[in-house]
This record gives structure tokens, sequence and C-alpha cells, in this order.
């Protein structure tokens, strides 16, 4: 049975017998000897611990294997019928190459070969077996083998018996042999005698030619009734056993001697058994007493003769046992001979017997052909054979062993190896991740980069805003220095600025020769307060910056200075206090103009005339352009530049109000509107020098971008807006004379021919 | 061969290493004693310890196939779960070691160790908290180590 399995226990590797086969301890399905579970239990107790399956390592659960191994034998039933029937489905399945492996199992009943136990040793020789006066009387034999062990010594039994196998040439011939000897008494011990079974030859299930030509094992398939697995062949002795013990008790009565029977009581035997058959129940008893009369009959006209030739063969060697079991058999059958009920009933079971033997085989009248075989050298080969088939059939178990062990073993390692290539693949998978994960930390020092870089690249841009702003500051601080510079004027400034702003709004709005007189002489007199407040400030950059301006053109200016001088002349007779500061300022210019007033007198009075005429029209739009202006300071930061120049034609039209007071045909209601209408009137002879001055302007501007001797650039741009916007001013004011121009042609015409 | 009392499973499994070796191990037992082993493993590719040759030693205890096998370090390595005695922390090898076992899946589970280190259930405390911190340098510290005692062992 362990053969067959072919289990072995993955823990100690040794072999698992049917008992460790049915242990079932995990539900996993891991199956351990039982050594080894009980070990592990053990195990398991001394470390106080649970004990558990090797392969799950869930716990084992006690009493459910004890329970199991209660219904062990059981199931060992069950195990025994399902290999019944498997091996009888073995049978039936169709011949192959893979069939032929399930027969190494299968043993065949032979009909030529007789199998005979009990024989006594002084006969164990396969010569002397052979002869006629033997089993050579039986058939022709072919073979005779005599059972021996592995070292060649005739195995018997504890009586001293051997076992005897006997080949003859035909089925009937073994027939005859199994009738005549069978539960014959040979000296005392009875013989049994039944048809030989073989098995199939090695190279044959191997399907490999067989090289040895006397090799007696099977080489074809045998018939399925005779074919029997070797738990059947068990079954079928023990059947046999009971038969025989019937048998034997029989034939004690009935048969007896010291010399195999012949074979003739067979046909006779037979034939009375035929004539039983045909004839009735009471005949039938006659005609046993009379078969059974004829056959002692013949038995002891047998003996004498054999008993004669037995004696002259052993004489030699034991001649006082012979002749002492000789006489103890004959006084056996006399006793036999002399009680005739009992030879009658066992007269009828040997004739049942008999008839069911030959039922069994197949009867055939067969001559009797008798040889010597001689002594066939080649048993010795033949049993040689045998051993090394036997011997080779051990080596094919322990291959099958082998390979289903280390299978086994390359289960459980497979098992592990993929566990553990489970394991690695997950911490393969884990040093990807960590891979994956080095690669997101990547991304996130060049997510990290990129978030440097945004604070950079906003910090650019921070940076220049920073530059821009902090230029700006510094613009601002400019114009503040500026805006502080401007608020020095005093108040009457202040009054006279608000006066300018409306004259420039109505240059604006009005285009008439009033408007071309009030922007020239706003344009003189911003460049006379620029040359007076020089004088009073030379050190400052700024003022230093402006009369740098103004230099070149020194002649033109010259001559509106000398003009100047001549209003501040007039303005010194009426107001004593105001002229005397003036005059202590600028006693030189005094002497110059009151040359040139001397001289110019009627020209001046003629012009007056002329404006007063206009007067009227003049006098509505003052006032709201005075409002808005008002409103209009605070515009921006350039606001301031203007109001520095708005001063500076403050302080001279303030001058030219002073001249106007002494005209004696100027006498107004109103002192602000007098001092309007006066401005206007100074204004206009100032024609022709305020338009020479357009172009000198420009050349001071064009001749200010060459000298840049300062190195701070901030004060370069500051004085660039500033210039530029004094620029856009002059423009303005160059397109309105040239409007006026078109409109008072005559009226220039005429002023011209006067000043000629 | 030289103790006949040896255990059947004990002379199998000698005899499968030596036929079928796993790649990059290399066992083989004692000429005075059966259960002892001589063990070679080679440095896993795409770890710290690739291209070293570790030596260990591997003794079969008498309960075995019922006791784990003890295993120990005889090359000095760089890693959190092993010390500088060559002691290795592995749950197989203590408390979860079990019969089914054997000689060949605790080596690979050696050599599966050495291409992923566990910091977290460390046998060297400095090392695995080297390992935590910056891992980048143990693991080149590990490389050095390898270079200086594993090269050609």
């Amino acid at each position: 049975m362990a053969d067959k399995g072919g289990k072995s226990c993955p823990i100690c590797t040794e072999e698992m017998d049917l008992t460790d086969q049915q242990l079932k301890p995990c539900k996993c399905g891991y199956e351990i000897c039982v050594w080894c579970w009980h070990h592990i239990m053990e195990m398991a107790q001394k470390d106080e611990t649970e004990s558990r399956c090797p392969a799950c390592r869930s716990p084992y659960d006690k009493e459910r294997i004890v329970t199991m191994a209660a219904n062990c034998q059981r199931l060992v039933a069950e195990m025994n019928s399902q290999h019944k029937k498997k091996m009888q489905k073995l049978n039936l399945k169709p011949k192959s190459v893979d069939g032929r492996k399930h027969l190494s199992d299968v043993r065949v009943i032979q009909r030529n070969l007789v199998y005979i136990i009990g024989l006594p040793l002084n006969l164990a020789d396969e010569e002397l077996l052979q002869r006629r006066e033997y089993f050579g009387r039986y058939g022709k034999v072919m073979k005779v083998s005599i059972s021996r062990t592995a070292n060649g010594i005739i195995q018997h039994s504890a009586n001293s018996s051997c076992c005897v196998y006997i080949t003859y040439s035909k089925e009937s011939e073994a027939v005859q042999c199994i009738q005549s000897v069978h539960c014959f008494v040979l000296e005392g011990r009875p013989l049994r005698a039944c048809f030989g079974t073989t098995k199939y030859c090695h190279a044959w299930l191997r399907n490999v030619p067989c090289s040895n030509r006397d090799c007696l094992y099977l080489h074809d398939h045998g018939s399925h009734e005779d074919s029997f697995t070797k738990d059947e062949l068990v079954l079928a002795f023990a059947r046999s056993r009971v038969q025989q013990i019937i048998g034997a008790t029989n034939n004690l009565h009935r048969r007896s001697g010291n010399v195999l029977p012949p074979p003739v009581d067979n046909p006779k035997h037979m034939s009375s058994a035929t004539k039983l058959v045909s004839q009735s129940p009471l005949d039938k008893c006659e005609n046993q007493i009379k078969g059974f009369a004829s056959g002692i009959g013949a038995v002891t006209s047998t003996v004498l003769p054999a008993v004669t030739s037995w004696v002259r063969c052993v004489s030699g060697n034991l001649p006082h046992d012979t002749s002492s079991s000789c006489s103890g058999n004959l006084a056996n059958r006399k006793i036999e001979a002399s009680n005739d009920p009992q030879a009658l009933v066992s007269g009828v079971a040997s004739t049942e017997r008999s008839i069911n033997i030959r039922k069994s085989g197949e009867a055939e009248n067969s001559s009797d052909v008798c040889s010597n075989g001689a002594f066939v050298p080649s048993e010795t080969n033949n049993h040689n054979s045998g051993g090394n088939s036997k011997t080779s059939f051990m080596d094919n178990d322990q291959d099958t062993v082998a390979p289903s062990v280390s299978t086994g073993f390359l289960e459980l390692s497979r098992q592990h190896d993929f566990n553990i290539d489970t394991a690695v693949g997950i911490n393969s998978n884990g040093d990807v991740h960590g891979l994956c994960s080095g690669l997101s930390s990547i991304s996130i020092n060049i997510h990290l980069e990129d978030s440097y870089l945004t604070p950079d690249s906003d910090g650019l841009p921070f940076t220049r805003n920073s530059i821009d702003s902090s230029l700006g500051q510094h613009l601002q601080q400019d114009n503040e220095y500026s805006t502080e510079h401007s608020s020095t004027p005093a108040f009457w400034e202040d009054i006279i600025v608000d006066d300018v702003l409306n004259i420039d709004s109505k240059q604006q709005k009005f285009s008439k020769g009033i408007n071309y007189s009030s922007s020239s002489g706003l344009h003189s007199s911003c460049l006379t307060q620029n040359v007076n407040h020089s004088s009073h400030q030379p050190f400052q950059q700024d003022q230093i910056c402006h009369q740098n301006h103004f230099r070149k053109p020194s002649t033109e200016s010259f001559n509106e200075h000398l003009e100047t001088g001549h209003v501040k002349y007039g303005e010194s007779k009426d107001n004593g206090a105001g002229v005397d500061s003036m005059v202590a300022s600028d006693m030189g210019e005094n002497n110059i103009i009151s040359d040139i007033l001397s001289l110019e007198l009627d020209a001046w009075e003629g012009s007056l005339v002329n404006l007063l005429g206009e007067s009227d029209e003049l006098y509505r739009p003052f006032k709201a352009p005075i409002l808005r202006k008002v409103q209009d300071k605070n515009q921006s930061r350039f606001s301031f530049a203007r109001q520095d120049d708005f001063m500076n034609g403050a302080s001279n039209l303030l001058q030219s109000f002073a001249v106007t007071g002494r005209d004696p045909e100027g006498n107004f209601s109103s002192g602000a509107l007098m001092g309007n209408k006066d401005t206007l009137t100074g204004k206009y002879p100032h024609v022709f020098p305020s338009g020479n001055s357009v172009p000198s302007d420009k050349l001071v501007g064009s001749q200010s971008l060459v000298p840049s001797n300062f190195s701070c650039r901030h004060y370069w741009q500051m004085v660039s807006i500033f210039l530029g916007y004094r620029w856009l001013g002059l423009r303005v004011f160059y397109v309105g004379s040239q409007l006026v121009y078109a409109i008072k042609l005559q009226k220039l015409t005429k002023s011209q021919d006067d000043k000629r | 061969m030289a103790n006949s009392n040896l255990p059947r499973r004990i002379i199998k499994e000698t005899q499968r290493l030596l036929s079928e070796p796993a790649p990059g191990i290399s066992a083989s037992p004692s000429e005075e004693n059966m259960r002892y082993f001589n063990v070679m493993i080679l440095g896993p590719t795409q770890s710290p310890y690739e291209g070293g040759v570790f030596k260990l030693e591997l003794f079969l205890p008498e309960e075995y196939p019922m006791a784990a096998p003890k295993v120990r370090f005889l090359t000095k390595i760089y890693h959190p779960n092993i010390d500088k005695l060559g002691r290795i922390c592995l749950d197989i090898l203590k408390d979860k070691w079990s019969p089914a076992l054997q000689i060949r899946t605790v080596l690979l589970s050696i050599q599966a160790l050495l291409s992923a280190p566990n910091p977290d259930d460390p046998l060297s405390e400095n090392i695995a908290k080297h390992w935590k911190s910056n891992e980048a340098e143990a693991v080149e510290t590990a490389k050095e180590w390898t270079q200086l005692y594993a090269s050609g062992a």
C-alpha cells in the first residue's frame, strides 16, 4: 500500500503509510505524518503556545483531528473497496503504453502451470521431479521450478516441505495433474495443487522488447477472468483454503501412499462420473460401489510396482525409514478398505469435486504422451532473469518513489519560492514606489524651484517698480523743492496770479486783438520777472540755470529791461513807500528808463486812447474765468511751475497798475478792472519785442540741451520736463499771435508805422 | 554521511541545495558537521549591496525542522536589520518559524531582506536612524561598506 501511494511527509520526508495519509489535520489540505503532527503538538505544549499548521499557520483543532482518527479504520476499508473498483476499471481500459504500467500488480492464472505445496524435501530436485515416475506421468513437463530464497536455498515450511511450480505443454495435462495430486496424502503430508499465477514481464510493461528468449513471464494481455490483484488473490486463497480442509479430511480416508498416484485413475474416474450422470439415483449408488471397488483394485495393483521401484531408488539412502513408512501407509489402506460406508461417502464427495474441477477447465482427451525432460540449463538463467526483473522492479519502485518525493519538495519549494517571489515582487513594487516617491520628490523640488523662480520673476518687476517708484519719489521731491521755492512770493503776487490765470483763460476762449496783446504782455512780463528773480537769488543752481537760459539773447532782454524800468519810474512817482524800496535796489535802471520815457511819451498816449475805446466789450466775461482758475489751482504737480511763471508776471502787472494810476483819462470805479485794462494797455506797444522773443526762447531751449554739465541724471530729467512745458506754452502763444495778426492786420500796420 | 543518525530531511535538503542551488546563493555543509553550513550570498542587484559577496554561517539545531535554523553574517554589513555581530532580525527565524520552511527558503528570505531593508523594526538603532533621516547617505555608506568588506572576500 505504501508503495502505491508514494506520498511522503513534507516535514520529515519519510514515507506516509495509510494511517498517515488518512490524517488531515488542517483545512488548507496540508498533510503531514502522525509523528510530525505529534511532535508539533508536543513542542507547542512545551513552549506553552498554540500549535499551528506549518503551511497556513492557522491553529490546529485537536478534537477534530482526534475524531477523524477514530474513523480511520472505516476509511481504510472504504479505501480498499475503492481501490478494487479502480483496478477493475484499469483492467477494462484499452491497451496502451500508459495502461501497461498499472498492470504491475496484476496476476494472471496460467492454465498450463501447476503450483504444488507440501512436497517432501527429499524430492526437491528438478531433474527428479520431471521423470515419468513422478510429475512426468501426467504429461510433458516443460519446466520444474522449486521456490528458492534470494541466496538460492530451497524455501521450506515448518514441516519440512517445499513448493514447486510445474509447467506443462498443454492445459489438459495440468488439469490431470491437479486432479490426481490435489488432496493426495504423500508420506503422511497432504499435497495441495492448483493453477499457478504469473505476472507480466517488466520489459513488456515498459514497452521494451524482452531480450530473454526463455522468459516465461507474460508478454500479452491476459483474459479478464483470469486477472486478479494481489488483494483478490488473498481472498481467493482464503476460499481455496476452506476447500482444502474438506478435501484433506476425505483424502485421509481415501488415498494415501509413498509415491504420487498414477494418471490411469483419471480416465476411469471420469468415465464413472459420466455414467453416474446418465443413470438413475439407485443405479448411481450401485455403480459408485462398483467403481470404488475397481478403483481400490487399480490402486493396489499400481502400488506394488511403484513401491518396488521407489524402494529400489531410495534403498541405498534411507532403507529403514522407507520401509517403516511404507508399512504404515499399507496399514492405513487396509483400514480404509474395511470401512465400506465411509468409503462410499468419500467416493461421492470425490466424484463431485472431480466434476467441479472438470467444469472449471476445458476437458480434452489427450493421449498419454510423456517424455523424460532433460534438465534445462536455462532454468538458472530464468531464475536469474526473474531476480533481475524483481531487482529492476525494485529500482522502478525507488525511481517512482523518489520523483514523487522530489516533486513534493519542488512543490513546497515552488510554493515558498512563489511566496518569496511575491514578497520580492512586493519589495520590488516598494522599490518602484520609492522610485516613484523619489520622482515625486524631484517633481516637488522642481515645483519648489518654480516657486522659487516665481518670486524672482515677481521680484524683477518689483525691483523695477521699486526703481521706478524711487525715481518717482525723487522726482516728487524735486517737485516739492520747486513747490517750496514757488511758495516764496507775497500776497499781492497771489492776487495778480489770479488775474494772470484769468487772462490765460481768456486767451483760450477769445481770439481777438486784446488776446494778442495780453499774451505778448504775459510773455514779456514772464521774461522780465525771470531776470529780476535771478538778480535776487544768484547763487541757487535753479536760478543759475535760468540765467544761463536767458544770457545769450541779451540785447532783446535788455530792451525789455528798459521798458520795465520805464514802468517802474512811473510807479515811483505815485507810491512813495513802494517805489523807495524798488529804487533802492534798481538805481541804474531808473536812469535809463527816464531817458527812454522822455523820448517816446507821445506814442504811449495815442495807443492808450485806442484801447480805452474797446473797454466795454471786455468788461463782462472777467468774473466767471476768475472763479474757474481759483478751482484749478491745484490741478497737477505742474501747476506749481505755472504758478512760478505767473508770479513772475504778477510782479510785472503790479508795476503796470502803478503806471496806469498816473494817467488822468483812465478813471474807473473798480481798481481791479482798472489794473486789468492797464495791463492790456501796457502790453500793446510791446508787440514786436514780444514777437522777437519767441524765436529767442526756442533758441534758449535748444541751447539748454547742449550744456549738460550736471552729473545728476534725475535733475536733468526734471529740467527736461520743465522746459517741455514752457515750449508747449510758447507754441500756444505763437499760434494765437498768428490768428490775431490775420484779423488785426491794419492795426499792426499802423503800430509799425508809429514806431518807425 | 559522516553522521549516520542525521534526519532524512536534512540529507534530502543538503542534496538538493548542492544539486539545484538558488541563484546568487551557495550553501555547502561542513565536512566535520553535516548540520553546519557555509553560505555565500551575492548582493542583490539594484541594491546598495550589489557586487558584494557576503559570508554567513548556518546551523541546524537538534529540533530542526521543528525549530528554526541559526544564521549569522560573518561579513560586516551596513544594514538596519543586521547588527555588528552579524545577527539577523528576521521574523521567520524567530517567532514566525514554520516546519514547512527550509534552508533554501530561509536564505532566499535573507537575500530579500538585503534588497528591502526595514528601518522600522531595526536591530541597529544608529543605522536605522541614519537610514530614516538621510536614506541617500545611508545607502552610500552601505555601498562603501560593501566595497570595503564584501569585495572578493
